[in-house]
């Protein structure tokens, strides 16, 4: 015995089916149809029992926003664009000639003078002498060690102070 | 004319290569610079004489190692020059991380309307083109950059977890 699908099952609860009449035979004398039709029947009657959900949120807006065009690209943005363009090709000869008579030596000399300047302060520091430390008899402290040595408090310190509420 | 435009040229290529280095440590080391931005954001005073004192602390050393390598015998000037270059590529790192927090924080407040790789890329370019500014960026923007960065990655590894 061939049993009727779920396609039929929901084609004769919508009243679409095109044989009603053979789909009623077959479930006369068919217990298990007969069962999966109440079921449908049921199922159908509870989702139709629930309340009507509302949209929270559009959904069209944010579609348009989607395809929009970007925020940046208004009439006013592309006015000015063109305006822009228009300046560029109408300057553009004027700065041809200005061009190779700007003394571009000057910014060469410029670099050159900073870095020198740059130079002259890294000898300046490398030619700093760390003053001597008075020696301390019952530990042969070099000067070099001794200003590591406080250089080491102070770091330790400055990161304790900064990180304090940092470290719970 | 030559130098100018060999100057010009150079200075473009590192803009460039800075700026990838920047997309590319914060997509790597995504977590380590969320941090250090937020770090930036809440506490850039803290984060910044943090950052000094480490830079300057670590900087010495670092100097005294390499100077005392210099004059000494081939075995101890290597066992002088390892720490202080560990010492480097450690400031390097923290610095890689910290600038890279830095260059998201200022996209985020100067184009906010931009995805985020853009943020960090035109964030990227404006901090190079503003460190490049003779003397002022030298001496004052970059050294302050720096400093804020290291402090702020240090500052990371202290951050509780949200």
């Amino acid at each position: 015995m061939k049993h009727l699908t779920d396609e039929l099952l929901n084609e004769y609860l919508d009243h679409e089916a095109e044989d009603p009449a053979g789909i009623e035979e077959h479930l006369a004398s068919c217990a298990e149809c007969t069962s999966r039709l109440t079921e449908f029947k049921s199922l159908f009657a509870e989702l139709a029992s629930l309340p009507e959900a509302s949209i929270t949120r559009p959904v069209v807006i944010p579609l348009a926003k989607a395809y929009a065009l970007p925020r940046w690209l208004t009439w006013t943005a592309a006015v000015q664009s063109a305006i822009a363009l228009a300046a560029i090709i109408i300057a553009v000869p004027f700065l041809a000639d200005l061009l190779p008579k700007i003394d571009t030596r000057v910014l060469v000399d410029l670099a050159v003078e900073a870095q020198s300047q740059w130079t002259g302060l890294l000898d300046l520091l490398s030619q700093v002498q760390i003053p001597s430390m008075p020696e301390i008899p019952f530990a042969e402290f070099s000067s070099l060690m001794t200003a590591l040595a406080g250089v080491s408090v102070l770091w330790l310190l400055g990161n304790g102070l900064l990180l304090k509420n940092q470290m719970k | 004319m030559d130098d100018f435009f060999r100057i010009s040229l150079i200075a473009v290529l590192l803009t460039f290569t800075l700026v990838a280095y920047f997309l590319v440590v914060g997509a790597l080391f995504n977590d380590r610079v969320t941090k250090t931005r937020n770090a930036i954001r809440h506490m850039p005073a803290r984060a910044f004489w943090l950052g000094l004192v480490n830079l300057l602390f670590f900087g010495v050393i670092a100097f005294v190692l390499l100077s005392v390598a210099e004059n000494a015998g081939a075995f101890v000037k290597g066992i002088l020059t390892i720490p202080a270059l560990v010492i480097l590529a450690i400031i390097t790192g923290l610095l890689s991380s910290g600038l890279t927090g830095m260059v998201s924080q200022l996209g985020e407040k100067l184009f906010p309307d931009l995805s985020a790789w853009k943020q960090n890329f035109w964030a990227a370019v404006i901090l190079c083109v503003a460190c490049a500014l003779p003397f002022v960026g030298w001496f004052l923007l970059l050294p302050y950059v720096c400093f804020v960065g290291i402090g702020a990655t240090i500052l990371s590894f202290f951050q509780r977890n949200a």
